[in-house]
């Protein structure tokens, strides 16, 4: 539904993105990257608020920039939090509504029922200048879906809600998204972003870093091969003996033990999937007592770290660096 | 023979000293001082701050302060404060001159040779033209004093520390106070110390011998003004940039309102309404300064039906003028004080 | 003993009473506030400033009566707010040297903090800058950075990694963490996210409209009554299932390929069961860990 191709916006000199393509399709998407990335100029220009400055943006098949057509059925909701102090919760959603050329008959029903699905019903009549964060986001919400519009992009959208009001907005997301709306979600918080869906869009440096499933664009990360962490109960087996076993595998390339904890080790490999298949045979046949074994690494926040690794910008050290683990080299023969 | 070994006292792995027995004086000298700063390397995370606190007593300053170094390096500020002392070199020079040239100079408007105002006529005179620059530099440091604190939202850094709220206004209204005060009053000294020298034979002290006092009431007045009322005004805006318009609009206008009713209202009779025309912040800083100094004017006058005309003037009311000035200083302080209300230091 | 603690408190803003008949202790250490919007943290906090003057009850703060000492209570702890505030017209250096000496540090002792207090809040060369040209995480460093200053027994960190990057939350927590451990800091979070604090935290406290609803370790509060796994199959399968049911598990939750088991109680080697499931069922395990509940979990059921 939105489309991407060889897009590009600069500043000046400043880059904003620099060639970037895709398609998103319907559903939740997760935009995600490090400040200074690219996201909010690749959001300013799918709502149409810039240009291209070369390159394609496409919009349910229109051109987004400064155009009503669009702007009826997409919705928007900024990151910013300041502006319409002084109108209620209600009248302010009623006044985007109108604005979206809701017929006028249907819309107080309507922005009636948006207030409820975002919770606001017994808070919407008063001033939003007295509001919370939470209800703010709540509000920039409703404003958003009153119209019922086809494509969504929300930037932080839960910033400052509790975490029953996260738990309902990912909810409502979700719904939208089920209901084949096109959500694009802007975020820093990963975890939150994981709990919501799975196709995300990694930006960093104004480059598109990656786009797709996170467990498939994990498995295709070939600089890091896959960790796996491996726990022994100390009391009926010997952390040691596993490791010998693992090591004689020719797909483990390397093996490190946990300094704080002689039971829990750590292999590293590029074949996750035979040593999937073999793992239960290693330790079923030697009686070995496995209490927990991991892929620490897969999840969103490694694919993160891994493909956008900056260094620190500008900053000083970093306190309370993990000291350096004791590494057991494989390969010496 | 013995042998000595030093022990390490921490796990920094310090080698045994193993002392030859004849050197038994060099025994003294146990493990370098290395040992006690924990190893050869240093910890340099976190450290606590175990050092002095002091009590509250100067919170305040360090406030005031801050201001003052912020304008410090700012050129304009330097600009506006040379202005300032222009005036003064101004009245130097014609006192100067005067006395080089031996009376010649005394009929003219800027001396008056009435006894006990001999020489406070001119702190009068030069503070007056002073005041308009004074008024900028008040304007520079205090609209800015609480404005930007509002748009920066630094109420919850102060907040958070261990001030009061009375701490932060006194901060802040010390800050104008101190600033206008000293650009008022230290050449003032300079060039009472410059008739010191000059005119102690003729006079000088015998004559007028609280003037001392007198100068720091008369360079105190507009300060106080000034930072009362900058600072009320401040408080209540989040832009400096307002602050100092609004405030530099309510001066302006005062004095052109003041001056146009007495206008109407007494057609120009200057012997007449004399409160009337003191009734602007200007109007109020030159009566007071003029019951300080103890100035009867003598002023020369075109009057509408009466030609021109020779007067006496009496300062204003010495009371009212002080009602009002104490009023308008206690208006601002109370004014900035609302505004600094507990801010919600955490958003709920 | 606790770092500070309120008894029977009640704080009323006119006629609304915000906070009413509340005890708690605030442990030492690194501890969580969580609670839902609403629920009196910011009271809470304000009160533990010594700002507000409770209508009923006593507090006191690291051994500093909360009603009447309040001064003394602000030269021993730290705040470190929410919103975006700094003072105007100063970059990082000058505006934590001003910190300190607002909350009473001799001038060139504050300076001398001021330096080493930033290079550990990581601000490099960016501490000649003026604040007001900073980045959201730079902004956050030097708010924790003049709550630091002046060596504080006590820090009160709202919502620490509001608006920072995925790197910049990493670093900002690893610095919360290094601080409460081993360094004599005690530190209050209050946050929203929950991950956040079961990475930093080591107690917990919950409140809702008022009150302390739960309170405590985080490892024991997250101890499971009966024997849980979580499971990570390559594929959903039900064959897996049925493997496990014959062995005496039973499903509780499922997400997709993850599934949560409970076992009997008797199992001595979980492992062992799932591997043998697996090999059976022909289904490829590629995780299992204890259960634990999360945070999450521990908030939402206390809040309900």
């Amino acid at each position: 539904m939105i489309f991407l191709e060889h897009a590009s916006r600069w500043y000046g000199q400043v880059i904003g993105i620099n060639d970037v393509s895709c398609a998103i399709p319907p559903g939740i998407t997760a935009l995600l990257g490090p400040n200074g990335a690219g996201k909010s100029t690749l959001l300013k220009l799918v709502t149409g608020q810039l240009r291209p400055t070369t390159g394609v943006v496409s919009v349910l098949g229109m051109h987004p920039f400064a155009n009503p057509r669009v702007f009826q059925r997409l919705g928007y909701c900024p990151e910013i939090e300041n502006g319409y102090d002084d109108m209620t919760g209600r009248e302010f959603v009623t006044l985007m509504g109108a604005m979206s050329n809701i017929p006028s008959s249907r819309l107080t029903g309507r922005v009636s029922e948006v207030i409820e699905e975002v919770g606001m019903s017994d808070r919407c009549d008063r001033k939003i200048g007295g509001y919370s964060k939470g209800m703010r986001q709540r509000i920039k919400i409703a404003q958003g879906i009153v119209h019922d519009p086809e494509v969504l992009i929300l930037d932080e959208p839960l910033n400052g809600l509790d975490p029953m009001g996260r738990r309902e907005v990912t909810g409502l997301l979700q719904d939208l998204a089920v209901r084949g709306k096109c959500v694009v979600v802007s975020s820093h918080i990963l975890y939150e972003v994981e709990q919501m869906t799975r196709n995300i869009l990694i930006m960093a440096k104004g480059r598109l870093v990656a786009q797709g499933d996170i467990y498939e664009i994990r498995g295709l990360i070939d600089s890091h091969p896959h960790r796996i962490a491996i726990s022994v109960d100390p009391a009926r087996s010997s952390g040691r003996e596993l490791a010998k076993r693992l090591l004689d595998m020719p797909y483990v390339l390397s093996l490190r033990f946990d300094d704080q904890n002689a039971a829990k080790m750590e292999i590293e490999t590029r074949a996750p999937e035979l040593f999937y298949s073999q793992f239960p045979d290693i330790v079923l046949e030697n009686g070995f007592v496995v209490t927990e074994f991991d892929s620490p690494d897969n999840n969103l926040e490694a694919v993160f770290r891994y493909l956008v690794e900056t260094p620190n910008q500008g900053v000083g050290m970093s306190p309370a660096l993990p000291p350096a683990p004791a590494r057991v080299r494989v390969g010496a023969k | 023979m013995t042998q000595d070994r030093g022990t390490s006292q921490n796990g920094g792995g310090m080698d045994d000293f193993v002392l030859d027995g004849g050197s038994a004086s060099a025994v003294a000298q146990t493990p370098p001082p290395l040992a006690r700063l924990g190893g050869p390397i240093a910890d340099l995370s976190y450290r606590n701050y175990d050092g002095p606190l002091h009590n509250r007593a100067i919170r305040w300053w360090v406030i005031a302060v801050s201001r003052v170094r912020y304008l410090r390096v700012r050129w304009w500020f330097w600009l506006f404060v040379a202005l300032s002392l222009l005036p003064w070199l101004f009245t130097t020079v014609i006192m100067y001159f005067q006395s080089q040239t031996g009376g010649v100079a005394a009929n003219s408007p800027f001396f008056d040779n009435t006894v006990g105002q001999k020489y406070a006529v001119h702190f009068y005179q030069t503070l007056g033209w002073q005041g308009f620059w004074l008024f900028c530099i008040a304007l520079m440091t205090g609209a800015g004093a609480i404005s930007s604190d509002n748009r920066s939202n630094a109420l919850l850094v102060y907040l958070s520390k261990p001030i009061t709220k009375g701490d932060y206004l006194l901060g802040k209204w010390m800050s104008t106070f101190l600033m206008v005060f000293s650009v008022a009053l230290i050449p003032s000294l300079l060039f009472y110390l410059y008739c010191l020298l000059s005119y102690y034979s003729d006079g000088f002290l015998k004559e007028e011998p609280w003037l001392l006092l007198r100068i720091v009431g008369a360079c105190a007045v507009p300060a106080a003004i000034h930072a009362s009322l900058l600072t009320g005004t401040s408080a209540w805006s989040k832009t400096p940039v307002l602050a100092g318009a609004t405030y530099a609009g309510v001066y302006f206008v005062s004095g052109i309102v003041a001056l146009a009713v007495w206008g109407i209202r007494f057609r120009g009779d200057f012997s007449q309404g004399l409160l009337l025309r003191h009734l602007s912040i200007g109007g109020i800083i030159d009566g007071m300064n003029q019951n300080i100094f103890g100035i009867t004017q003598h002023i020369t006058a075109w009057q509408r039906h009466r030609g021109v005309q020779q007067l006496t003037l009496a300062p204003p009311s010495f009371w009212a003028m002080l009602a009002i000035a104490a009023g308008l200083c206690v208006i601002g302080i109370v004014a900035a004080r609302l505004r600094i209300r507990a801010v919600e230091v955490v958003a709920g | 003993m606790p770092v500070a603690s309120i008894t029977n408190l009640t704080v009323r803003y006119g006629s609304k009473t915000a906070v009413n008949d509340m005890t708690v202790q605030v442990p030492d250490g690194c501890v969580g506030l969580l609670g839902p919007n609403g629920a009196g943290k910011s009271t809470l906090i304000k009160t533990l400033l010594g700002f507000v003057k409770p209508a009923g009850g006593h507090g006191q703060v690291l051994g500093l009566d909360v009603a009447t000492q309040g001064l003394a209570i602000r030269q021993k702890i730290g705040l470190m707010p929410e919103q975006d505030c700094h003072i105007p017209g100063m970059n990082a250096v000058t505006f934590a040297a001003y910190a300190g000496e607002l909350a009473g540090m001799p001038a060139k002792d504050a300076m001398r903090r001021a330096h080493e207090t930033l290079e550990y809040c990581g601000l490099g060369e960016a501490r000649y800058r003026n604040v007001e040209t900073y980045s959201t995480g730079m902004k956050q460093r030097i708010k924790l950075a003049q709550a630091l200053i002046h060596g504080p027994k006590l820090l009160f960190l709202d919502e620490p990694t509001n608006g920072l990057d995925p790197a910049g939350r990493d670093e900002m927590l690893a610095l919360i963490r290094d601080i409460s451990h081993g360094k004599g800091v005690n530190v209050l979070v209050s946050s929203h996210l929950l991950p956040d604090i079961e990475r930093t935290c080591d107690q917990v406290i919950v409140m809702q409209t008022g009150r302390v609803v739960t309170q405590g370790l985080v490892a024991e509060l997250r101890r499971m009554t009966t024997v849980q796994v979580e499971v990570d199959l390559k594929i959903a399968s039900a064959e897996f299932v049925n493997a496990m049911d014959r062995r005496g598990a039973r499903v509780l939750q499922q997400f997709g390929s993850n599934y949560r088991f409970e076992l009997p109680d008797n199992v001595a080697d979980a492992g062992r069961e799932l591997f043998a499931a697996a090999r059976d069922s022909g289904a490829q395990l590629r995780g299992f860990r204890p259960a634990v509940r999360s945070l999450e979990d521990i908030f939402l059921e206390a809040v309900e």
